[in-house]
């Protein structure tokens, strides 16, 4: 399959292309559900392809195919090319960075290879979950189980020399559940996710997770309290601080869309490139993404553009300090990429994409943060979210939420609601915890869309003085 | 195509009862562009194999995106054994028996690489024509899709189809905070309104100028077609009896029962050619139709495909998908008024010209949110004021449920957060709460 690669880059060369890279991709990928105890549907998929993406004329243009007979493939490139010659009168003249070309191989170990884990095995992970749900004595009508593994192995080339080999596989599990309290439905939904083999899955104790959050909500429900009004503290758990980096942190930080190119999909950005500097939190907000944490789901070592990755700094002390880049919108503003172009399969363009977001941990327990309030909510966990598409204006539901009076945790409450734009909620951060956990998450952007296995999280963190909305 | 075929004979005889074998051809050509440049054109071309089957009520599913006869008769085996260690899904009661017949579509014939070169003409003039009109920065997307199938089922189903679709998408930016947004889409590239779209974008963009936060509270709401669609492919998805039986679904229970306002209709209409989700068969060979979810206000029907009739004791609304029943075309019904003159009549009140990130608190109640994006106008006696800094929190059960009027302007929506396509009126909404971030 590299020859058919290297072909590629060899018709190209001769037909005067300037750039040229071709990526071959083959995944296997098996998937399970579980619907109220019944197992739904179960199943796998298989797939190989064909990207080429090049510069001619200074157009940009994409193409791939999974028919690789070498016909197919010379049509390919053939079209491709037509299309960037077609376009190039209308087209943003496309420059790339200056990298070094890279040669490499790796791939992620696996303790136990996902695909040797029988179909029964998975199965029987899920419905131990679904046990584990219905010992909690709780009524949970609606319990939707998913869990799934790929293995996708890759060779990108590219014109100026960059060779890269991977082989990363990865574990995924998602839950919905509908627990009926009171006479209320209450709904949850969470994802997990890792790069790695089976154990990945079974070192999470999902029965634990799922029955010890069915018993949370259910208490939560039955005791919790409307949300105190007027101004308030609050301490946001690592899932919510999690969500809301990846939202108003990860997202405005991707350089395509500061630069526009996202505008009718996926949007623009509060930030523009002259905002690097720039105060945008108190100086307890530092914000990282980091492609290489060994075992995340958002792990690479290699960008879908052959650029080496490496631990990217968004926020810093409270002072935006890096945008997340691909090879073109480095060229575009004077930079060199930071490894943020990833693709979600051979038949989508690399986009820039987030990968590990995080808020850095601070020195304080969590209980220590709460002991530090004397009004206030403790938000650990969600159900609804959204945020404009600059990501300025955001909204988290609380689902696990406690009020806070004087240092201390004393009830319940009942879905309190922080809607606070992007620089009010990092002003008023004054302490981090060192709790930090990940989870994880299917990030969508670019048209057709490309759905991104990413990693978000953080401590606990404090915020001070805010309004709760209803 | 054999294969299909080859691949369906293997799965009876190594003993599967059902066997559902699709092969698809997806080609597509697109051209995508910002800051009124083209910025990258796609061309793809690929196939794929999916293969449904039940081995004693054991359902297992694959998509083969790796092709040859070798390989795909090597997976039925691998399906087989794969189902062999699975226990067995009770709910699952088999596949449509046919065979059946199928209604003729028009024939219609284009060569995609001939309409991708149309495609970056027509995007290159939509960019100069919007310049034209004062605007100074345009984002958007050109998309054509030529797709072929092929189904052989062992309900003795073996049918084809092939289809187009086009799509674009322009949003239109007078400065960094107004803009305006329009869609388009059609199964002809001729009936693709390329102009009407940046006539429609353009117009929104330049009335939005110098927006001022807007008041939360409570509004009577007119969503133009591409928000109203938006709210309906999401309330639609509550149809689905899966959804039903997920916990997803506001209308579990509601058979038959009020879930919108009298003047309300909605359909899921595969058999609408100029919908680009239009097919004669669905995913198990069964004849499409039009299927009316909601008339006049009432619940009339959930989704259903073959299996899941059976268990509640219908009929299936051949809306069946590889694994669920879901909708492909969906249809509101239009009423006879202008949205002009409900604005011009409106005392106090928002256009919504189109909305972003819905998410739901609880599907089953119907607890959500949404943020109106490009355009968004206070009405006050009939005038238009830009305001910003928006959201909709509010209940979608309840608020189909204060659907005051349909307008005349019913057209088709595709766009990024509408994947459903939906012909939709502009909705009037009343009584809808309207949220604000605390600065």
């Amino acid at each position: 399959m590299q020859q058919l690669a290297d072909s590629v880059i060899s018709a190209a060369k001769i037909k005067g292309v300037s750039y040229t890279e071709a990526r071959i991709e083959s995944s296997k990928s098996s998937g399970f559900v579980l619907k109220n105890g019944i197992p739904h549907v179960s199943g796998y998929d298989v797939s190989k392809g064909l990207a080429v993406r090049l510069i001619f004329n200074g157009a940009m243009a994409f193409g791939s195919t999974n028919i690789l007979d070498k016909a197919s493939v010379t049509k390919l490139v053939d079209s491709v090319i037509k299309s960037a010659k077609a376009s190039a009168p209308s087209a943003l003249k496309t420059e790339f960075s200056q990298e070094n070309p890279e040669k490499a191989s790796y791939q992620v170990k696996q303790k136990i290879d996902v695909r040797t884990v029988s179909p029964e095995k998975k199965l029987s992970l899920l419905q131990d979950i679904d046990k584990a749900i219905l010992s909690t004595k709780k009524s949970v009508p609606g319990r939707y189980l998913i869990l799934g593994d790929d293995y996708v192995e890759k060779f990108f080339v590219n014109s100026e020399g960059t060779r890269i080999n991977s082989i990363i596989p990865k574990t995924n599990f998602t839950y919905f559940t509908t627990l009926k309290e009171k006479g209320s439905l209450i709904q949850r939904y969470w994802q997990y996710g890792a790069s790695g083999g089976f154990e990945t899955l079974t070192a999470l104790n999902l029965q634990k997770v799922l029955h010890d959050e069915i018993l949370t909500l259910s208490k939560n429900t039955r005791e919790g309290v409307k949300a105190p009004t007027g101004k308030i503290d609050m301490v946001l758990g690592p899932q919510i601080v999690g969500i809301v980096v990846h939202e108003s942190a990860g997202h405005p930080g991707e350089a395509d869309r500061i630069l526009g190119r996202e505008a009718a999909q996926a949007g623009e950005s509060f930030l523009s490139i002259d905002s690097a500097g720039k105060k945008i939190g108190s100086d307890k907000v530092t914000i990282i993404d980091d492609p290489s944490i060994k075992n995340s789901f958002g792990y690479y070592e290699f960008d879908d553009e052959g650029v080496k990755a490496r631990k990217r700094y968004l926020y810093k002390n409270g002072k935006i300090t890096e945008f997340l880049h691909s090879r073109q919108t480095a060229a575009q503003t004077s930079t060199i990429s930071n490894a943020s172009a990833r693709s979600s399969s051979f038949d989508r363009e690399p986009l820039v994409r987030m990968a590990n977001t995080y808020f850095e941990c601070g020195e304080y327990s969590e209980e220590e943060l709460i002991e530090g309030v004397k009004k206030g909510v403790l938000m650990r966990t969600f159900m609804e979210w959204n945020i404009d598409d600059k990501r300025f204006n955001q909204k988290y539901v609380g689902a696990e939420a406690y009020l806070i009076e004087n240092g201390k945790i004393t009830k319940p409450v009942r879905q309190p609601v922080l809607e606070i734009t992007t620089p009010k909620l990092y002003s008023s951060v004054d302490a981090a915890a060192n709790n930090i956990e990940f989870h994880a998450g299917s990030c969508g952007k670019g048209e057709p869309m490309q759905g991104m296995p990413v990693w978000f999280g953080g401590p606990s963190i404090r915020i001070r003085k805010v309004r709760l909305g209803k | 195509m054999i294969l299909p075929k080859k691949v369906l004979m293997e799965c009876k005889k190594l003993g599967a009862e059902d066997a559902v074998v699709s092969l698809e051809r997806l080609s597509t050509s697109q051209v995508k562009f910002s800051n009124s440049k083209i910025i990258t054109t796609e061309n793809n071309d690929n196939i794929g194999l999916s293969i449904f089957l039940s081995l004693k009520k054991r359902v297992v599913v694959t998509t083969l995106r790796e092709l040859s006869v070798t390989s795909a008769l090597k997976s039925v085996k691998e399906l087989i054994s794969f189902a062999k260690t699975l226990p067995e899904n009770k709910d699952y009661n088999g596949i449509a028996e046919g065979p059946f017949k199928y209604r003729k579509k028009s024939k219609y014939s284009i060569g995609i690489d001939e309409a991708g070169t149309k495609g970056i003409m027509q995007v290159s003039e939509a960019i100069k024509k919007a310049k034209n009109l004062g605007i100074p920065k345009t984002a958007g997307v050109w998309e054509a899709n030529y797709a072929t199938s092929e189904l052989h089922t062992s309900g003795n189903v073996a049918a084809s189809e092939e289809g187009y679709s086009f799509y674009f998408s322009l949003r239109a930016f007078t400065d960094k905070n107004a803009s305006g947004h329009s869609v388009c889409s059609s199964t002809k590239l001729e009936d693709l309104h390329v102009d009407k779209s940046v006539d429609e974008a353009s117009g929104i963009a330049k009335l939005y100028t110098n927006p001022v936060k807007i008041m939360p509270g409570k509004y009577n709401v007119l969503f133009y077609p591409l928000a109203a669609a938006n709210l309906i492919d999401n309330a639609a998805q509550s149809a689905s009896i899966f959804s039903v039986e997920s916990g997803m679904s506001f209308w579990a229970n509601k058979l038959g029962k009020k879930v919108a306002n009298n003047n309300f209709t909605l359909y899921d209409d595969a058999t609408d050619d100029t919908g680009v989700g239009s097919c004669r068969f669905d995913a198990e060979g069964v004849p499409t139709k039009k299927v009316e979810i909601i008339g006049n206000g009432l619940l009339k029907t959930y989704l259903h495909n073959t299996s899941t009739a059976k268990k509640y004791g219908t009929k299936t609304t051949a809306n069946a998908g590889l694994v669920s029943p879901e909708p492909r075309n969906l249809v509101v019904e239009g009423g006879n008024v202008n949205k002009e003159n409900i604005i011009s009549q409106m005392d106090k009140g928002l256009v919504v010209t189109n909305l972003w990130y819905t998410r739901f608190q609880n599907n089953a109640t119907g607890e959500f949110s949404t943020v109106p994006r490009d355009g968004l106008f206070l009405v006050k006696k009939g005038k238009l004021f830009p305001v910003r800094d928006a959201r909709i929190s509010d209940n979608l059960a309840n608020m189909l449920m204060q659907v005051e009027k349909a307008c005349n302007d019913q057209r088709w929506i595709v766009s990024w957060e509408v994947s459903v396509p939906t012909k939709t009126p502009s909705l009037l909404i009343n009584n809808v709460r309207v949220s604000r971030s605390v600065d």
